[in-house]
């Protein structure tokens, strides 16, 4: 009977050598313009900073980008800061299912060994997408009893699916990629203690580092045992009580999970955003938040529990704080990763709207629904029920409300069509001969830096 | 939600104890001498044609330049457990060695912080230790990372904020399965943990942040990898009872 991972490794390769469906490259290609848009936007950090300063203190070598920046590291370090920017803010794609941001990761990945291997757009894309299909299925094998023990499931599982995308641009043959997926299960990283530091977003980062390191090592014949992943002692059973391996490696090519895939239009907790669509839906139609009485939000009780900081002092406070995040919307008529400034949350505007502002919990309110109503000085009121939230699975976000996101962004770093020329070299990856104007493009540009 | 501790009786004592002055002088001189023999277990590693070479070899595809000091400490760690039984000491006499050649630390330096890492190893594997914990992770590996980073958080002098960070940042990553051993790939897990305690270091040293009870913290290391947590073993006489003198 073949191992796991071999069974596992030969469904990815036989995925691998046909095209991607129409509707998965589809998603791929949403995905992927998601998390550079979040590579991008996070990418003067002082936590990127931290890794490239810790590149330059070890002299490595100058050889793979850095998203948004204009130093080169090697392959580790990039994959590092790349997966770093990719997660910070918890502004990239989520799998509901298992909670994995799988696409920072993998993104990571081709980040770093593009200037090695050199793939097509079309090879880079279905390495992507399969190494996101790789990762979650291995979460959803182990779902949910890891990542409720405490393990951050997006640096546990993601190690696994950078191996394969590793593999993938290396060209491995299938025996080879069975390798690379269990040398990379030793590699496991997170624990959710680290949750509110730097070390989350760093998780998948290290994942991708580890994937990558996983792959070479493979590359040059080492082992692992051929059953690490079913074996007492082996990952699934070490890091979860329950295992279901028909999750990981049944329906391939049938069932992908990668279309469950979905994308914040707000860089806050998932639980604010219904809210923040009443505001935006509203703020269009109040043309001076001065004539504003009250604000009453009736809303699911996880609200004003998870969400409910009343008065948040800085922009960390404010992403638990849907009362600023509507408050935002209504004076600024976009939430965006601007909106959380330290600066902008403690403005008089957003304070003065804030203390207007009701949360009326009601368990007849679904969570990805909200009902708001404004009240002006004059009497009049203005209502609006916003019956599933954008990025929800029942309303995903369109491709216009994609590209809305990502153009604030990607432009305030890397110039004001950054994101219109992403999305058309994105479109145009089937037939890039190479990844060579999605790099420059996402390379930093030396003059603006100085703007 | 989980809102995680923001102190840790444990990561302080670590902590501190990682800074302390040495006044012990036999805990002193058996790190001295398991330095002194680590390095000449790696000197004759690559002599014989044998294994050590091509795991030299193996692994310098992690990095582009011949003296990437992290690369460097995965190669020694990996050089290290493959020619004898690894302990959580492995990863620390990697690493220090590593690192302090590229700092160019003096022998005592190096000796000092291997005191520490091994000395806080063996007390962290003892409030974990269980046949559970044995069955699922590679010892060495999961616990030496720890030790390793604190050791060379002494090479460096960070403080101890800087310290406590690069704890958390080594705990997230404390891997490595037990079904491996016995298999080549586990001495490269072993040594992968001096690599990861290198790269643990630089980054705290260089503002990154991580969480502040990385060990025992309700999401942490020991609530996720040990079956039992005896605090007492890392904390009690820390600095006056050697557990690690006890050990190879």
């Amino acid at each position: 009977m073949s191992s796991i991972a071999a069974a596992f490794a030969q469904g990815l390769h036989q995925l691998a050598q046909r095209p991607l469906p129409d509707h998965v490259a589809r998603e791929a290609r949403r995905s992927l313009i998601n998390v550079i848009g979040t590579s991008i936007g996070a990418c003067k950090h002082p936590g990127v900073d931290a890794i490239v300063a810790a590149a330059r203190e070890l002299g490595v070598a100058e050889t793979a980008p850095v998203p948004g920046r204009g130093e080169r590291v090697d392959s580790h370090f990039s994959a590092l800061a790349t997966g770093f920017a990719g997660h910070l803010d918890d502004f990239d794609d989520t799998h509901l299912a298992t909670v994995i941001h799988p696409a920072a990761s993998v993104f990571a990945v081709l980040t770093a060994l593009a200037p090695d291997t050199r793939p097509s757009g079309a090879q880079a894309l279905s390495a992507f997408a399969l190494g996101c299909e790789a990762q979650l299925r291995v979460g959803v094998s182990i779902s949910p009893e890891h990542y409720d023990r405490g393990w951050h499931i997006t640096g546990t599982c993601g190690v696994i699916g950078c191996a394969v995308t590793a593999a993938l641009l290396f060209g491995f043959d299938e025996a080879t990629l069975a390798q690379a997926v269990s040398i990379a299960a030793s590699m496991f990283v997170g624990q959710r203690e680290a949750f509110g530091t730097m070390t989350k977003p760093y998780h998948p980062g290290k994942a991708a580092a580890n994937g990558i390191a996983a792959a070479r090592l493979a590359q040059r014949g080492a082992r692992a045992a051929a059953d690490i992943f079913e074996a007492p002692g082996g990952y699934s059973h070490s890091l979860s009580t329950r295992v279901d391996f028909g999750q990981m490696n049944g329906e391939f090519g049938e069932r992908w999970e990668l279309l469950f895939n979905t994308y914040k239009p707000y860089p806050c907790g998932i639980v604010a955003h219904p809210a923040i669509d009443g505001g935006l839906a509203l703020a269009t139609r109040i043309d001076d938040v001065a004539s504003i009485e009250t604000i009453i939000l009736r809303c699911h009780p996880l609200v004003p529990e998870l969400m409910g900081n009343p008065q948040p002092k800085d922009g960390l406070q404010a992403r638990f704080s849907a009362i600023h995040g509507v408050a935002a919307a209504l004076c600024d008529r976009q939430v965006g990763l601007a909106q959380y400034e330290d600066h902008r949350v403690v403005r008089d505007d957003v304070r003065a709207l804030r203390a207007k502002t009701t949360l009326a919990p009601d368990a007849s309110v679904q969570r990805d629904e909200v009902f708001i109503e404004v009240r002006l000085h004059d009497g009049s009121t203005f209502a609006h029920h916003v019956e599933h939230a954008r990025g929800s699975l029942a309303r995903p976000l369109t491709d216009d409300e994609l590209m809305d996101k990502v153009r604030l962004l990607m432009d305030p770093q890397l110039g004001n069509d950054a994101a219109a020329r992403l999305a058309a070299i994105v479109e145009g990856l089937d037939a890039a001969p190479d990844l060579d104007a999605l790099f420059s493009l996402c390379t930093s540009n030396k003059e603006l830096n100085h703007a | 939600m989980h809102n995680p501790a923001a102190q840790s009786a444990v990561s302080d004592a670590l902590i501190g104890f990682a800074a302390i002055p040495l006044m012990d002088q036999r805990a002193q001189f058996i790190a001295r001498q398991a330095v002194r023999e680590a390095r000449e277990r790696i000197a004759t590693a690559g002599d014989a044609g044998d294994a050590g070479r091509e795991l030299t070899v193996l692994l310098q595809s992690q990095g582009h330049v011949p003296n990437d000091t992290r690369v460097r400490a995965w190669v020694l760690g990996a050089t290290l457990a493959r020619r004898a039984p690894a302990s959580t000491a492995t990863p620390v006499l990697a690493a220090v060695i590593a690192m302090g050649d590229q700092l160019a630390a003096s022998d005592d330096e190096i000796a000092a912080s291997a005191t520490v890492g091994i000395e806080a190893a063996a007390r962290i594997f003892a409030a974990v230790d269980s046949d559970e914990f044995r069955a699922r992770w590679n010892v060495a590996s999961a616990v030496g990372i720890l030790g390793a980073t604190l050791a060379l958080a002494r090479l460096h002098k960070l403080d101890q904020p800087r310290t406590r960070h690069a704890l958390g940042i080594a705990a997230t990553q404390a891997a490595g399965l037990a079904r491996n051993q016995g298999e080549a790939l586990a001495a490269i897990e072993t040594g992968k943990a001096a690599a990861d305690a290198i790269e643990a270091t630089l980054l705290a040293k260089h503002g990154f942040t991580s969480a502040p009870a990385s060990i025992d913290g309700r999401r942490g290391f020991a609530a996720l990898m040990a079956y039992r947590f005896d605090a007492a073993s890392i904390t009690d006489g820390l600095d006056t009872r050697w557990v690690s003198l006890n050990f190879d």
